[in-house]
């Protein structure tokens, strides 16, 4: 308190030069974190009124991340981001069970996961994905278009910026 | 021969004259038995990669072909079938490449192709044509 009074009194504060900063701040200053709960809290219940009660401080978190992460993808990204939302939820609600029918749901839940499941390794699954053989034809990545033509019912996308990368390389 | 009953207005490519004479000399070759006509335009340009560790070294030139279903609707993502087939350096001759992708798609066009077709299960005879032509300098040879 005897900081904050020093502060006030001797320095001008910068003003924030608008009121959704202003508002953000506010509720910074009341309590640690404030300002985060409030945003989240305007953004699903559609009011400028704090309901912080009922937030759980995770799902804050949570939804705190999403936006900084969305806010760098494209609209198609973000329909594509929704719908692995969408099947991670219905994964997570399957019921554990002793069937040997299927495996326990994985989920991608550590970088050590994704990169050793989706991206590299013998086992992984974008390598093994089926995909045309890059040549080098006079200082060209060349690709048949038999080969595009052959693979072209396997899941492209997967594969794609790889042979891109590889193309590059050449 | 009569030509294809074309619509009056065009407002996809599957309508256009060019694909539905594709498809209609696909059906005249194969009869009823199950063929996949398809369509293929190629394009090609020079593109600096502004973006990556390969920045600010030498232009590259990319050759792509888009090869669609005559039966697929025009939603399809076009970008889902677009095939990067080849890429080199801006200015140096893609003589090379262009010859061996002529000689791929005289193979494709032949009629002794066909591929696995995963809606049906089965190998399907395939019946390619390209359509259209690149524009700009990077014109294909022949």
């Amino acid at each position: 308190m005897i900081q904050e009074s020093i502060t006030e009194s001797q320095y001008n504060i910068i003003s924030y030069g608008n009121s959704v900063s202003c508002n953000f701040f506010d509720y910074d200053k009341k309590c640690f974190g404030g300002g985060s709960t409030y945003l989240i809290s305007r953004a699903i219940t559609e009011t400028p009124v704090l309901v912080s009660h009922v937030i759980h401080p995770q799902e804050i978190c949570y939804h705190m991340m999403i936006g900084n992460f969305v806010n760098n993808l494209t609209r198609s990204q973000r329909n594509d981001f929704a719908q692995i939302i969408s099947h991670t939820a219905e994964l997570a609600s399957i019921p554990k069970c002793d069937s040997p029918k299927f495996l326990q749901p994985s989920l991608p839940t550590s970088a050590l996961f994704i990169d050793g499941v989706y991206m590299r390794g013998k086992f992984a699954l974008l390598p093994n994905v089926p995909h045309p053989t890059v040549r080098v034809i006079d200082n060209h990545g060349y690709v048949s278009i038999l080969d595009c033509v052959a693979t072209m019912d396997s899941p492209q996308l997967l594969w794609r910026p790889h042979l891109y990368k590889i193309l590059l390389l050449r | 021969m009569a030509p294809p009953p074309v619509q009056d207005t065009v407002t996809k490519i599957t309508e256009s004259a060019a694909v539905l004479g594709i498809k209609e000399r696909a059906s005249q070759i194969h009869g009823n038995n199950e063929v996949i006509a398809l369509y293929c335009t190629e394009w090609s340009d020079d593109f600096d990669p502004s973006v990556s560790t390969k920045a600010n070294r030498h232009s590259c030139w990319i050759k792509t072909v888009t090869i669609m279903s005559c039966n697929c609707n025009d939603k399809v993502d076009k970008m889902s079938t677009t095939f990067p087939i080849a890429v080199g350096k801006k200015g140096t001759s893609h003589e090379a490449v262009e010859m061996l992708f002529a000689d791929d798609l005289k193979i494709l066009r032949s009629g002794n192709c066909s591929m696995y077709c995963k809606s049906t299960g089965s190998v399907v005879p395939i019946f390619p044509r390209t359509i259209g032509v690149p524009t700009g300098p990077a014109r294909t040879p022949w």
